[in-house]
C-alpha cells in the first residue's frame, strides 16, 4: 500500500476514539470528510460504533446473562432434537416458542470429584427466570460438604430447597454423581416441570428429564444419574 | 450577490437575516463533513433523509447562530446531533439514544441546557432482547479482546474494576486499592467477575491467564514506548510488585477514569476487527491485531517467559 493509500483510510481504533471525542479538531474533520465518501470505513465505524454500544452496556452480570440465555436457547433446540426425547418434542418445543430462553428456575450445580466439593449456586441467574415463576431456590441449612477421606461415609449431597405453594428440593453428590430434584404439592391434575440439565462444557449434550411420580408418595422424583464432574445448569420449564 | 471566496463571517450574518443563497454557500462548503458525521451515526436506509432534514433545521435556527460562541459547521454539527437523537428515539433505539447523548455531552457540554436535548429513554419501548447466542459470542470476543491485549495492565485493571464488575467507581479503587499489588488486583478482579457473571471458570480464566502471566515480566517488556515514557522510573520493576499508586501522574481518581476510557477505545477498535476480518478495509494496522496476539515477541525474547 502506497503512502498516500495509507493515508485515506481510518483505523478502527482511531474510530473508537473519534466516537469517544478524542481526537483534535482538525482530524475530526478529515475523518468526517473520508467517511462521507468512503463505504469500507463508514461501514466500519457502524461496528465500531455498534460494538460502543456493545462496550456501554457490558459488564460482568450482562455477560453471564446472555451467555446462560445462549446455552438454555441451544439445549433446547438440542433436546428437541434427541430421539430419546421425543415424548416430550412438542413441550420443549412449546418452550421454547413461548418463553424463548426463560424458566420457571435456574441453579448453578457443579459436580464435585476427589478433591474438589459439589456446590449449589442459587444465585446471580434471576434474569433467567420469568416473572411470577413460582420457584425460589436457596441453599438449605446443611452442613457444608468435603471430600471424604478413604474409608469414611461420603459427604451429605449438597441441597438447595424453594419453599412456597409448590416445593422442590435439589440435591447434588459429586460421590455418587448425580443430581436429584424432587417436587412435590404440585397441584392436583398438573404435571410437574421437565428439568433439564445443561453442561456448561462445549458439545455436551442436554439432559431431560420428566420427575416421575413415586409409589404411595405424594412427590415426584426427577434422577439425573452418571453425572460427569464439571459444572452445569439446572433449569425448571415454565408453566 | 455572492462574491467568490467570501469570508465564513459574512456569509453567516447575511445567512442570519434570511439570505437564503448565503446559507446555500455554507451548506456547499460543509456538506461532506456533515454528511460524514451524520452517515456513521445512523444506517444508510435513512441518512439522506435526516441530511435534508437537518439542514432544514439549521436554516430554521440560523436567527440564534452565535459566531462568536461556534463555527458554522459547529452549529449544523449540533443541530445534527440534536436531529440524530431524535431519530433515535422515535424509533425506540435506547442504546443509540444513550451513546449518541453521552457522545453530544463531550462535544457541546452546555447541551444539557437545551430544551429538545434529553437523555429521556423511559418513554422508549422496551428494546427486543437480542438473539443470546450473538449477544454471548460478542461479550466473549470483548472479554478476550479486553485481557489478552497489549494495554498496559494497570489500565486493563482499571476498565474492569470501573466498568465491569460493581461498585469499584474510581472513588473507591483509589481508596482501597492504591496499594495493593497489581498481582493482587489482577486476582481480586477475575474472582469478581466470576461471582458476578456466573459464568463457568473455563470461560473467565483463559481470557485472565495472559493478564496473569504479563505480571511477571518487567513493566518496559509489555508496554508501549509512549507508556514507558510516562514511567520511567517503573521501567525494571516486576509489574505484578508495582502498585496503582505507582501509576499515579496527577489526580488519582483521573488517571483511573482515563486509564479506563483509553481501554474502552482499544477494546471496541480490536473487536470491530475481529468482528469482520474479510470485509474491513486495507488499512495500516499499527502491530498485529491486538485479539490475536497470543505471545509477544518481546515478551519471549525478554526471557522470563517459560512454557
Amino acid at each position: 500500500m502506497s503512502d498516500g493509500e495509507r493515508e485515506t483510510h481510518v483505523l478502527a481504533e482511531e474510530l473508537s476514539s473519534y466516537f469517544e471525542c478524542a481526537l483534535p479538531p482538525e482530524r475530526e474533520t478529515i475523518i468526517e470528510e473520508h467517511l462521507a465518501k468512503c463505504d469500507a470505513c463508514t461501514e466500519q465505524a457502524r461496528r465500531v460504533r455498534g460494538l460502543l454500544e456493545m462496550v456501554g452496556r457490558w459488564s460482568a452480570a450482562a455477560h453471564g446473562v446472555a451467555y446462560w440465555r445462549a446455552q438454555v436457547a441451544r439445549a433446547l433446540q438440542a433436546a428437541a432434537e434427541q430421539p430419546q426425547y421425543q415424548t416430550w418434542h412438542e413441550k420443549l418445543h412449546a418452550w421454547r416458542a413461548t418463553w424463548g430462553e426463560r424458566v420457571d428456575a435456574a441453579v448453578r450445580v457443579v459436580v464435585g470429584t476427589q478433591g474438589r466439593a459439589s456446590r449449589v449456586i442459587t444465585e446471580g441467574l434471576e434474569e433467567l427466570v420469568r416473572p411470577s415463576a413460582p420457584w425460589r431456590f436457596a441453599l438449605a441449612p446443611v452442613p457444608i460438604p468435603t471430600t471424604a477421606p478413604p474409608g469414611e461415609p461420603p459427604p451429605a449431597p449438597v441441597v438447595a430447597v424453594s419453599e412456597g405453594q409448590a416445593r422442590a428440593r435439589l440435591s447434588v453428590s459429586g460421590d455418587a454423581r448425580e443430581v436429584v430434584v424432587r417436587v412435590e404439592r404440585i397441584c392436583p391434575g398438573t404435571t410437574p416441570p421437565l428439568v433439564m440439565l445443561i453442561a456448561a462444557a462445549e458439545g455436551a449434550a442436554p439432559r431431560v428429564v420428566e420427575p416421575e411420580k413415586r409409589p404411595n408418595a405424594s412427590y415426584f422424583i426427577a434422577r439425573f444419574e452418571d453425572v460427569p464432574p464439571g459444572e452445569y445448569l439446572a433449569v425448571f420449564e415454565p408453566q | 450577490m455572492i462574491r467568490c471566496g467570501e469570508e465564513e463571517d459574512a456569509l453567516t450574518d447575511r445567512a442570519r437575516i434570511g439570505d437564503r443563497e448565503a446559507f446555500d454557500v455554507l451548506r456547499a462548503r460543509h456538506r461532506t463533513r456533515v454528511y460524514g458525521f451524520i452517515r456513521v451515526r445512523v444506517s444508510s436506509d435513512d441518512t439522506d433523509d435526516l441530511e435534508q432534514e437537518i439542514w432544514i433545521k439549521a436554516w430554521e435556527r440560523m436567527p440564534i447562530y452565535d459566531k462568536r460562541r461556534a463555527p458554522f459547521v459547529a452549529f449544523v454539527v449540533y443541530w445534527a446531533g440534536i436531529m440524530l437523537l431524535r431519530h433515535h428515539r422515535l424509533k425506540g433505539r435506547r442504546r443509540a439514544v444513550e451513546l449518541l447523548f453521552s457522545e453530544l455531552l463531550r462535544r457541546f457540554p452546555e447541551l444539557g441546557e437545551e430544551a429538545e436535548f434529553s437523555n429521556d429513554v423511559e418513554s422508549l419501548a422496551v428494546v427486543p432482547e437480542p438473539d443470546a447466542e450473538e449477544e454471548s459470542q460478542r461479550y466473549g470476543r470483548l472479554l478476550e479482546a479486553t485481557f489478552c491485549s497489549d494495554s498496559p495492565p494497570h489500565q486493563l485493571l482499571s476498565f474492569g474494576l470501573c466498568k465491569l464488575v460493581a461498585d469499584w467507581p474510581p472513588r473507591r479503587i483509589v481508596a482501597e486499592l492504591s496499594g495493593t499489588s497489581l498481582r493482587e488486583v489482577a486476582v481480586q478482579l477475575e474472582q469478581a467477575y466470576l461471582e458476578e457473571s456466573s459464568l463457568p471458570e473455563a470461560v473467565v480464566r483463559p481470557c485472565f491467564a495472559r493478564l496473569h502471566d504479563r505480571m511477571e515480566f518487567r513493566f518496559r517488556e509489555v508496554v508501549k514506548k509512549k507508556t514507558l515514557a510516562t514511567h520511567p522510573r517503573l521501567a525494571d520493576r516486576i509489574v505484578g510488585d508495582t502498585k496503582l499508586r505507582d501509576y499515579y501522574t496527577g489526580n488519582p481518581e483521573q488517571n483511573i477514569s482515563h486509564w479506563s476510557q483509553s481501554v474502552q477505545r482499544v477494546v471496541a477498535g480490536a473487536a470491530s476487527q475481529d468482528d469482520n476480518e474479510e470485509t474491513r478495509p486495507r488499512v495500516e494496522v499499527h502491530g498485529e491485531g491486538i485479539a490475536k496476539k497470543r505471545d509477544a515477541g518481546r515478551i519471549r525474547n525478554g526471557g522470563h517467559h517459560n512454557e
